[in-house]
């Protein structure tokens, strides 16, 4: 095996130059060469940058600035929950979960609305996901904590076939996704810098006394076929989504 | 090297023009907007956030439309705005922790840039504490922060010093300064005298039309021969007033020192004086007087 010397060194030289000569290369302009930069730019990885957080990544951050507040109510909520399931008959436990469910779920949501009342909409735009994205995550983690809070009330109360359960998952979702989209229709048109806590705490009062007073109808829903269930929380879930597209539109500053 | 553009750029809100075709090229640099309250430098800034859309016009980063950057062009991009919100119960290293993983950096680095943007700013000492007991002018710093965690090749102020102290907005000058090499910076503002020494290029909004572009010096050269001080009687105020463009009027002893605007000598004992900055931005916006 020969070794790549001097002497080859100067023979590529020349093999080079005669080539150059053949197969002549026009040089290019200032304007090519800077394009090509660029180019070359947009093929390199980005050290640091900038690659979209994966869902679970920014659950995980959200979760960590998550009001504390927010969190240990819904550990009261579901301690009472429970309490309330271990002593209480079931009727009487399924009017607690009817009235604590929208309670968590308005609490959690004021997470969901805090870009706004804090007037952070302009800012987190600009970031690398924004407001639209944020809020989604939020709206994740209220109905993480708010299922957090409610689920195992519905289990210590002892409806363990799977009928049941389901029907009763549905059924205290329809409500905590009414006040959702409530909420988040009010949150839509009040002026920027509105504290919504203001809103959600008299709306969530209002609501108890209307089922309390209300008992029968209650039942009446209750007794519903699931069916029926399952195609009003359809029904909800499209306009829920219909709203968050809006909400997301309005939040654009235009 | 970067390159914003904006190509005839329209906005209207309503019957309302709040912009009127503003075409211009930025360069790294630093670009000062003077301009009255409305006169556009905040939706202009929003245009070119991408936060509104023009009512026509594109704006143009290196070659591409922003609208079809997306994400890209949000890496390459700061922002402090106006009025400078946060979340005041959170601790300012949390704070800009949350923002560095919002602007997607790696967590490896953004404990790093972090720390370093604290102490860029002058805020390391106080990053545990809320940011709804810092003052104004820290609230500005930790804007300043979150902005550059990112290492934007874009930096947009929107009237930064606004409400800040003077001490405190000499120190964001020269935190500007510092910040000018190899970006552009887009700054807006009604406080002239903030960019002596700090704009490598002003321009002048005037109800939504791009009055000026060029360098300070150019920009003042108009001013040249034009602007006089003169001092007089208190009661002769109005009269100074009614006839001339009138700038800063100050005590000076038992009589007022008025900086005035004139093409000729305006009265026997006036002394020609070197524009500035505050000059021009008095001789655009006071109202009401004659030239």
């Amino acid at each position: 095996m020969t070794s790549f010397n001097d002497e080859n060194m100067t023979k590529v030289k020349k093999d080079v130059e005669v080539n150059l000569d053949t197969f002549p290369v026009p040089t290019p302009n200032e304007k090519r060469i800077e394009e090509t930069i660029q180019f070359i730019g947009t093929l390199l990885d980005k050290e640091d940058q900038v690659k979209q957080p994966s869902l679970l990544k920014k659950l995980r951050v959200e979760w960590t600035v998550t009001n504390r507040l927010v969190i240990s109510l819904q550990f009261l909520i579901l301690l009472f929950g429970l309490w309330m399931g271990i002593q209480a008959s079931i009727e009487m436990t399924i009017q607690v979960i009817f009235l604590l469910s929208p309670l968590s779920i308005v609490v959690c949501l004021t997470e969901c609305f805090k870009t706004k009342t804090f007037g952070m909409n302009e800012l987190e735009w600009t970031f690398k996901y924004g407001t639209g994205q944020l809020f989604i995550v939020r709206l994740l983690i209220a109905l993480g904590l708010h299922f957090i809070a409610v689920a195992p009330i519905v289990f210590v109360s002892g409806f363990l076939s799977i009928k049941h359960l389901v029907t009763l998952l549905i059924v205290w979702l329809i409500p905590a996704m009414l006040v959702a989209i409530f909420l988040l229709i009010i949150s839509l048109y009040t002026p920027i810098h509105w504290n919504n806590v203001y809103i959600i705490g008299p709306f969530w009062l209002l609501l108890s006394i209307l089922l309390i007073v209300q008992q029968n109808l209650l039942r009446l829903w209750i007794e519903m076929d699931i069916t029926i269930h399952l195609c009003v929380f359809v029904f909800l879930l499209t306009i829920m989504m219909k709203v968050i597209w809006k909400y997301k539109e309005a939040s654009s500053l235009e | 090297m970067n390159e914003l553009c904006l190509k005839s750029i329209y906005k209207n809100y309503k019957t309302k023009q709040v912009l009127d075709n503003i075409s211009m090229i930025f360069k790294p640099g630093v670009y000062s907007f003077l301009g009255a309250n409305g006169s556009g430098k905040t939706t202009l800034m929003r245009i070119i956030l991408n936060l509104i859309k023009p009512t026509k016009g594109a704006v143009y980063w290196n070659g591409q439309p922003i609208e079809l950057l997306g994400e890209s062009y949000r890496d390459a991009i700061g922002y402090v705005p106006q009025h400078v919100p946060f979340y005041p119960n959170m601790k300012v290293y949390d704070f800009l922790m949350y923002i560095g993983t919002l602007k997607g950096i790696a967590n490896h680095a953004l404990k790093e840039k972090v720390e370093y943007w604290l102490k860029q700013v002058n805020l390391y000492d106080d990053r545990y504490q809320k940011i709804k007991n810092l003052s104004g002018g820290m609230k500005q710093r930790v804007g300043i922060a979150q902005a550059m965690l990112n290492d934007p090749q874009l930096l947009i102020l929107d009237e930064p010093t606004a409400g800040l102290d003077p001490k405190e907005r000499i120190r964001f000058r020269s935190l500007i300064a510092n910040l000018s090499v190899n970006r552009i910076i887009l700054y807006t503002t009604h406080i002239a005298s903030d960019l002596e020494g700090l704009t490598d290029y002003v321009c002048i909004l005037n109800n939504g039309c791009l009055e000026q572009l060029d360098e300070p010096e150019n920009v003042l050269k108009k001013l040249a021969k034009q602007v006089w001080e003169v001092d007089i009687l208190p009661e002769e105020l109005i009269y100074i007033e009614e006839q001339y463009k009138v700038g800063a009027i100050e005590k000076h002893g038992g009589r007022i020192r008025v900086r005035l605007y004139h093409h000729k000598k305006p009265l026997p004992q006036a002394v020609m004086k070197e524009p500035t900055l505050e000059d021009l931005y008095l001789y655009y916006f006071s109202e009401g007087q004659s030239t």
